[in-house]
């Protein structure tokens, strides 16, 4: 069975890639192995007043000095040792001074990191001096550890072999088919024989690759280059790393753009009516294990479609109107409680999907496959192996009438243009619709006008019957 | 009927509100201001109008103090803290909040006061505070920093040779 043979490799391909037997670079130990060690955990003195403070309250404390400051913290005591030294402290100062000077050069650990960052700053001709990390054998803080475990340990099976999604293959898919049959119910679907055709699949090794070693992407906060990226994935063991994530690439290196092409099926892709002002709608994603997406709906109602070049990824997707496990939207839509990496949601939620009422879908995209991501649903995608992936956001004709309406009733909401253009972009892009475009705009308000009309009648229809004025909260 | 659901929402708003602190003195508040905190805002929907509500960790003075932070910055938050702190950070914060540390910023109230927001779950009232604690260890040496925490040296003399090369090999 096709089906069967996949997964058994693909664990095989996750296993290989988690040889990591990796003790926690500063002896940090979680808290049950207290009881075990017959130690004294050294945090009730070497915090002294500040031992009231939780573990994440010290950690906010320290996140506000700089990095002299911080190196200061460090060597007070054993306790501020260890949480002085704490990846999201020096990475978050790393990507800081790569805006002013110095080039990126990951090894072994963050600090390391930003002393190698700013020593090239200062155009020193001896190498960086290397900072040795002591192994603290009596602290202990679950606070501290969890980023470590998350990093380091293996990606249970149980996370990565359920799969409920479609595959359908594209020689067997025409695109009234794939509109009719996925697209306007919103249905995710992998597709594949598409992704296996492209120059860019057949060629993109990292040997290949390094052919543009030197040209820059977007890493999150930092412009790294594809060399600088691809050491620090060799040798980084974050909970969270870093994700390539650039909407530039094909200015950037043309040739990457001639190697793909846009399937027939999204080659309506309404946004280009905008031309040269449209939003960003095509990045270039790189990670490495354990890297990827939380939970999230894509930007301005959009569908999208996300070819995978390399590695594997897995996706859960969760309807619409179904807030995932673990997601919590506060009202105003600011997010509320920090992010928790990927690998904690699993920890934390995933088991939890099996309670729900609507189960989420699931699959594990393979090198050569295409998802596709019908707007407005929820999804989360981990990659269990180093990736390389194409996307794309686009607005279909079938989609039309959703982004209409949330661009013209959210528009605080829009994203992919400047403040100042959030107001205005509805009637920006029904403006360049009616002009390039008529007949689809007039086919997507008229649709619009339908299910408004059929929503009355049945309002008109329930205060008929109860009398009167109904509420809720 | 839509005037009384009016009433209602605009009740439930100005709710009065009874904080107790473990020493038992009494803050009275409105349900809208305790809506900062959001282990109180929860609280309160449970009860539905007036209540009290003991809060357990946090002594008078802080609980007070705590209350005329949420006051102020009901409806009014203030923005948040860049990290790290590039400027002072009497530079980056509004008038208020420097007279709230001026008067509340000793240091056991000021340990109160992160242990009520931490409880109460009011973030902007805990950034604030670990602000305020970063603040007070900028630009300080090794010692000073023990001797404002009453923090131990508890490294070896191996240890601390090894902090002493690195450091000045950095520096």
């Amino acid at each position: 069975m096709v089906g069967q043979g996949r997964r058994v490799r693909a664990e095989e391909e996750v296993k290989e890639e988690q040889r990591r037997d990796v003790s926690h670079p500063y002896g940090v130990k979680p808290e049950g192995n207290m009881f075990f060690s017959g130690k004294v955990n050294c945090r009730q003195a070497g915090l002294g007043e500040l031992r009231v403070m939780t573990d994440t309250t010290v950690g906010e404390t320290l996140g506000y000095l700089n990095a002299r400051d911080l190196s200061t913290v460090t060597e007070v005591s054993r306790a501020l040792y260890a949480f002085g030294h704490a990846d999201d402290l020096w990475k978050p100062l790393t990507l800081f001074a790569l805006r002013t000077d110095g080039k990126f050069f990951f090894s072994k650990s963050w600090k390391q990191t930003y002393i190698n960052t700013t020593w090239s700053g200062k155009n020193k001709s001896t190498p960086p001096p290397q900072h040795t990390p002591i192994s603290i054998d009596n602290f202990f803080s679950d606070t501290l550890y969890q980023p470590h475990r998350d990093a380091t340990m293996h990606v249970p099976s149980s996370w990565t072999s359920h799969e409920n999604v479609q595959r359908v293959s594209a020689r067997a898919l025409t695109k009234q088919q794939f509109v009719e049959q996925y697209e306007a119910p919103g249905i995710p679907v992998v597709l594949t024989d598409l992704v296996t055709e492209w120059d860019c699949f057949k060629k993109w090794d990292p040997q290949y690759l390094s052919r543009w070693g030197d040209k820059e992407f977007q890493c999150e906060a930092a412009k790294l280059t594809l060399s600088e990226f691809s050491t620090y994935c060799e040798q980084q063991i974050d909970d969270r790393p870093l994700y390539l994530f650039d909407a530039k690439f094909v200015e950037t290196v043309p040739e990457m753009g001639q190697q793909f092409s846009v399937p027939e099926y999204f080659n309506d892709d309404l946004f280009k009516v905008l031309g040269t002002s449209r939003p960003d709608y095509r990045w270039l994603i790189m990670g490495p294990t354990r890297s990827g997406s939380s939970f999230h709906k894509d930007p301005n109602s959009t569908d999208a479609w996300n070819a995978c070049l390399r590695g594997l990824k897995k996706w859960v997707f969760f309807p619409p109107s179904v807030v995932p496990p673990g997601v919590m939207c506060s009202a105003d839509g600011s997010d509320v409680t920090s992010p928790m990496s990927l690998v904690e949601w699993f920890h934390n939620y995933y088991a939890r999907c099996k309670e729900v009422k609507v189960q989420p879908l699931e699959v594990l995209v393979r090198p050569g496959e295409m998802m596709f991501i019908p707007n407005g649903w929820w999804h989360l995608c981990l990659n269990l192996t180093p990736t390389v992936c194409i996307t794309q956001n686009y607005v279909s004709r079938s989609g039309l009438p959703k982004v209409l309406a949330f661009l013209r009733d959210t528009p605080h909401n829009v994203s992919g243009v400047c403040e100042d253009r959030k107001n205005t972009f509805y009637k920006e892009f029904r403006d360049a619709l009616h002009e390039h475009l008529p007949e689809y705009l007039a086919e997507a308000e008229e649709k619009e006008a339908k299910e408004k009309k059929a929503k009355e009648a049945w309002c008109s229809a329930l205060e008929g019957d109860s009398g009167g004025f109904a509420f809720d909260f | 009927l839509k005037l009384q659901f009016l009433y209602f929402i605009v009740a439930v708003h100005m709710a009065k509100v009874t904080l107790v602190a473990c020493d038992e003195l009494r803050v009275e508040t409105t349900s809208k201001v305790c809506n900062m905190s959001k282990l109180l805002s929860e609280l309160i929907e449970e009860q539905e109008g007036e209540c009290e509500i003991p809060v357990a960790n946090v002594r008078g003075h802080a609980l007070k103090a705590i209350v005329e932070y949420m006051t102020h910055h009901c409806g009014n938050r203030a923005p948040e803290l860049e990290k790290p702190l590039k400027r002072s950070l009497s530079e980056v914060l509004s008038t208020w909040d420097r007279d709230f540390l001026r008067v509340h910023g000793d240091q056991t109230t000021v340990f109160e006061l992160i242990r009520g927001a931490n409880f109460l779950n009011i973030r902007d009232l805990l950034e604030l505070c670990c602000a305020y604690l970063a603040e007070m260890m900028k630009s300080k040496s090794v010692e000073d920093i023990r001797d404002m925490f009453g923090l131990e040296n508890d490294f070896t003399e191996e240890e601390e040779e090894k902090l002493r090369r690195e450091h000045n090999i950095e520096n």
